[in-house]
């Protein structure tokens, strides 16, 4: 890794980190698992002049459950998230999702925070947030704010949060009972970006009515998207193939993905999110033991 | 003892390795040391209007640049490598114009990389863009731009391959068809990219070089001349070598830069390749065009194969490289009696980076159409894969059998290494299995390639030729040392060699330290290449150390006061043969020879012997129909694949794959597995991963990891390798070369699966690489010509 010459900063506090957001602004950048920067770092993409590197603040790589909710720390790394056996439990499509990211390496010190910030449409964790309807904490020499994850991916590569701000933690509402959930990458080789994903996260009442649905995609647009129509059909259903099918081809006509010669044309794409959103629902549904 | 021959004995540089304490040329380091770094070209096609370096000049801690006018004056061109192909002036930077994205135009060299990657982002080249050739069938056309003017047109090698009487096979023809075959360009990408050193001693006037490569003493050769200094000054060493691949036979553009500048600027040099330059300036393999035509008798028998075939290969380089599509044609019927043949075959110049040589070296090609053939002849008689297969079968006492094109095959027994790969995969049951899985939605389907391997290669005039050396020294200790001139980019050779030496002489392995690609130690030999070390280089040990044991013999029967004939030497003793208990060993036959020769009668003195190996089976002196056979030895192998699709995505996962090879005698099990196992992965990248994709402006689309998917272990399959010995008549153990067969039939054996699996979509599949999009959109064109049609 041969990047440009830059000033590195190691902050012990998330006060002094925003100190040094706020001199240097558009000219720093945050590094925590490093996962994604280093790599456009070393291929000279991007070539900040200050890198200000989270790794030495203690106390910001927790998993906490709280009055229904999942906190996560902005240090935690894939790979906690993996082996917690309190997110297994408790949401284990957040489970399935970190399982698939990236290769071993990525797992052990990419972070769900980075990731979500980086705002690469192929990443797997906006889709999986996005379903969970999860909010993000941002930190800021003003005051802190708390931002909707369906407010949060404004474009490729860019984020709702300012270049002085610093988000500090995840927060992931916990299903209900009878839930199920899915996340589904489609794949060219283990460890690639997904040429389609699809997160799916449903609940049922007792009756096996559907009465939570959420469907983020990835890469399916230029930032993970929502599948709002795929959710409204789903809603107060019990849900049956025919169902599925319908709100399967509901995600397939929001989604624009863009055409590669390595991970598939356009149509091609938009017929995967198609066919795995079905079966992301069909998984989840009989995950929640609701699936007729 | 047991002999070490046949037994899998670990890998002796393993422990080395594994612990990291191996020595590659990055590892390589001098206190005074200069790095050399590269711009490349932009562009596919263009004139270098202006180049400035002066703001990477004044930089601290840059030393020097050079652009492609200034080396031109301090070099020879790189010289021709064989004379077959075309050939234009080529020097480490380009001169006038650019031919291809990634090619060096300037360089320059700092204290540290650093700066070095700093430096060269402040150099300014002005192009002027030029029409840019990138269809090797457009560049056949008339008004095609051309990439050497005065070539005339863009043809790099043109030739024509017969055998028979084509005319009379389709004549006799019971059934014809043609088909176009369309294979993709891919390469190796070995984990050690190349990387390079150089230290000048200006006092001595010697070099010193220090290669990622696979052939210490052509490196040496071709460096003498391009440099125009003594070969006899110069020492080049090949420490380890982190993967080979035939990529890493000399010689590159770089390489006589990187030595120029270290004797220029009378420092040492060194340049490491980033895998971004990996990708577009070390070369490219495959890309073939095949437009055939095919004669069949009803019965399954092919009669003749007629072929025009347009291989794209990038820019003129002088290597081996272009021979691949050479071998494609010759070896196009494989492992099948097909006699007439005709082939014309066009090697292109288009604004790519140019063709090398890599694993595979065009076999893989052959397979591809010949397997293809296979195929289709059983599909349109309505007979089964396997049976049309053995129909065509050279039959086991054919050999030597000399093919139409003028190859002579050493041995070998293809129906009974297919019928072993069958009986593996319980073929005749598949088809109920496969109903069964139809029942829930499954589909499985059971692809079958049989692969013939020819290796251990010899063109005529060039550095690539059946011949090599190895030098056996006994110390006075009775410690073994062989000094070979083949190498290994990683593969073992070493251990196989020290197996055969130590069963020949009779010590033990502990005793034999083998030595490889270093020019100053090591008799003059040409490396590795087409799977040659364990063939050639291992014969000419196996004759080195019989005639060192002759000597030890002599020796000892004076000792011993008993016959020579009558002696033998076991694991470092020596005795008289029955009566092991009164023996002496080999340190006390050494230590006489050494410390008391004058009491030994009619001694011949010495423990040093070299002998250099010509392999027989190759002749270069054409026949009456003109043609050569270039290679002496031919493993061969069926491969089977049981795989299962997803029609819907048109994804699909191997279930197994089978192999059962026949590289004749086989000298360490484990290490043949590992190059079946090995190569196979490689196979499966190049069939389903791996793609070096051009967009019309001769940019490279997949130049990282990013996009150029490598397989790793997740998608390796489960895999059962069996081995069935043929032994080869030429070689003094009966060993043939296992390098390649692993990595050739794997794309052919996976479309047969495919088509099996998709039989009820009628998918028909003649090209690569097999993506999921690919194969979805062969399942929908497959629905509309008759296939099912409720995906």
């Amino acid at each position: 890794v041969i990047p440009r010459s830059f000033e590195y900063f190691d902050p012990s506090s998330v006060e002094e980190t925003l100190e040094l957001l706020h001199k240097h602004g558009s000219d720093a950048k945050v590094l925590a698992g490093g996962q994604s920067l280093i790599p456009i770092m070393k291929l000279r993409l991007a070539s900040p002049s200050y890198i200000v590197d989270l790794n030495r603040i203690p106390g910001l790589d927790y998993i906490l459950e709280d009055r229904g909710k999942m906190l996560i720390g902005a240090l935690v790394r894939h790979r906690q998230i993996v082996n917690s056996e309190l997110i297994k439990k408790k949401i284990p499509i957040m489970t399935e999702t970190a399982e698939l990211i990236g290769d071993s390496q990525v797992r052990n010190l990419g972070t769900l925070v980075g990731s979500l910030v980086h705002c690469d449409p192929g990443g797997d964790w906006g889709s999986t947030m996005i379903a969970l309807r999860a909010t993000i904490k941002v930190a800021g020499q003003n005051g802190a704010r708390v931002i909707k994850i369906d407010d949060f991916f404004e474009g490729t590569f860019q984020s709702a949060i300012g270049s002085d701000e610093l988000v500090t933690e995840v927060e992931v509402p916990i299903p209900k009972e009878r839930e199920g959930g899915a996340y589904m990458k489609f794949e060219r080789k283990a460890g690639d970006f997904a040429s389609v994903g699809v997160a799916c996260q449903l609940s049922f009442d007792r009756s096996g009515i559907c009465t939570y649905a959420g469907i983020g995609l990835t890469a399916a647009a230029p930032t993970n998207i929502r599948a709002k129509k795929a959710e409204d059909a789903l809603l107060g259903k019990k849900i049956s193939g025919d169902d599925s099918s319908r709100a399967a081809k509901e995600a397939s006509e929001i989604a624009t993905p863009v055409s590669d010669p390595i991970r598939g044309s356009a149509e091609y794409k938009k017929a995967m999110v198609e066919l795995f959103t079905r079966r992301a629902i069909d998984i989840a549904a009989t995950r929640g033991q609701w699936r007729e | 003892m047991a002999p070490y021959l046949g037994q899998s004995i670990n890998k002796l540089d393993d422990p080395v390795l594994v612990r990291g304490e191996g020595t590659f040329v990055d590892d390589i380091k001098f206190p005074n040391m200069l790095y050399v770094g590269f711009v490349r070209s932009p562009y596919a096609h263009a004139e270098i209007i202006n180049v400035d370096y002066r703001e990477a000049l004044a930089r601290t801690g840059v030393l020097a640049a050079f652009n492609g006018q200034e080396v031109k004056k301090m070099l020879k061109p790189y010289p021709v490598f064989h004379g077959l192909v075309r050939y234009t002036e080529c020097y480490p930077l380009a001169v006038e114009r650019v031919n291809f994205v990634g090619e060096p135009v300037v360089a320059v060299l700092a204290d540290d990389p650093y700066t070095l990657a700093d430096a060269l982002d402040d150099v300014q080249i002005d192009y002027k863009p030029l029409p840019v050739v990138s269809d090797p069938e457009k560049a056949l056309q008339e008004d095609s731009p051309l990439l050497y003017p005065d070539w005339g047109n863009n043809i790099m090698f043109k030739f024509r391959v017969k055998g028979g009487d084509i005319d009379l096979a389709f004549e006799k023809a019971d059934l014809k068809f043609k088909d176009t075959i369309e294979i993709h360009r891919y390469t190796g990408a070995p984990m050690e990219p190349r990387a390079y050193a150089a230290n000048y001693e200006h006092g001595a006037k010697t070099l010193t070089y220090w290669a990622s490569t696979q052939q210490a003493h052509v490196t040496r050769s071709m460096l003498a001349d391009a440099l125009d200094f003594p070969e006899k000054n110069i020492r080049v060493i090949q420490p380890n070598v982190g993967g080979g691949f035939g990529l890493k036979t000399p010689i590159y553009p770089e390489e006589a830069l990187i030595c120029l500048t270290s004797m220029k600027l009378r420092r040492p040099v060194k340049w490491t390749e980033t895998r971004r330059e990996h990708m577009v300036a070390t070369g490219h393999a495959r890309e073939q065009k095949h437009y055939i035509e095919v004669a069949a008798r009803k019965d399954g028998v092919v009669l003749g194969i007629r072929d025009k075939m347009i291989v794209d290969l990038g820019v003129f380089y002088p290597s081996h490289g272009q021979m691949q599509m050479f071998v494609t044609a010759k070896y196009i019927v494989g492992p099948y009696a097909i006699r007439n043949v005709d082939i014309d075959a066009y090697g292109v110049a288009t604004n790519k980076t140019y063709y090398y040589a890599y694993r595979g070296f065009g076999k893989e090609a052959a397979n591809f159409v010949y397997e293809g053939i296979m195929d289709r002849v059983a599909r349109e008689l309505g007979l089964d894969r396997a049976e049309v297969r053995f129909r065509n079968f050279i039959p086991p006492d054919a050999f030597p059998y000399k093919t139409g094109t003028g190859c002579t095959y050493d041995s070998g027994n293809y129906p009974a290494v297919l019928k072993k790969a069958l009986d593996a995969a319980d073929y005749p049951n598949f088809a109920k299995m496969k109903s069964e899985a139809r029942k829930q939605g499954r589909y499985l389907g059971l692809g079958i390639s049989y692969v013939l391997e020819p290796s251990a290669s010899a063109i005529p005039n060039s550095y690539t030729q059946g011949y090599d050396a190895t030098t056996i020294r006994v110390d006075p200790a009775g410690n073994v040392t062989v000094l070979t001139g083949v190498s290994s980019a990683g593969s073992g050779n070493e251990t196989g060699i020290a197996q055969a030496v130590a069963d020949e002489i009779g010590v033990n392995i502990d005793d034999v330290t083998v030595t490889q690609g270093d020019t100053a130690i090591c008799p003059y030999g040409l490396g590795n290449y087409s799977s040659r070390s364990s063939v050639i280089g291992l014969s000419s040990a196996v004759f080195a150390a019989r005639k060192i044991r002759a000597k030890i013999v002599k020796a000892a029967a004076h000792m011993l006061e008993a016959r020579a004939e009558d002696l033998e030497i076991d694991r470092g003793r020596v005795f008289v043969r029955g009566s092991p208990a009164k023996s002496i060993t080999i340190r006390d036959v050494a230590r006489k020879i050494y410390r008391d020769p004058y009491t030994i009668p009619n001694l011949d003195m010495g423990l040093d012997e070299t002998y250099y190996f010509l392999e027989p089976n190759i002749q270069h002196s054409p026949d009456e129909e003109g043609n050569i056979n270039t290679y002496p030895n031919y493993p061969n192998g069926a491969n089977i694949a049981l795989i299962e699709v997803d029609p819907k995505s048109g994804d699909f996962k191997i279930l197994k794959y089978i192999v059962v090879h026949d590289c004749g005698t086989v000298i360490n099990p484990s290490l043949v597995e590992g190059q079946i196992m090995g190569g196979v992965i490689q196979g499966l990248g190049g069939a389903v991963y791996e793609e070096l994709l051009y967009d019309e402006n001769g940019q490279l689309l997949t130049s990282s990891f990013m996009d150029y998917l490598i397989p790793s272990i997740v998608e390796t399959p489960p895999m059962t390798i069996l081995h069935h010995v043929t032994k080869c008549p030429f070689t003094p153990l009966g060993q043939k070369g296992c390098g390649e067969g692993g990595a050739e039939g794997v794309s052919s054996a996976l479309i047969s699966a495919l088509e099996d699996g998709l039989h009820d979509y009628n998918v028909r599949i003649r090209k690569s690489p097999l993506k999921p999009e690919f194969i979805w959109g062969k399942i929908s064109e497959g629905s509309h010509n008759g296939g099912r049609t409720d995906t």
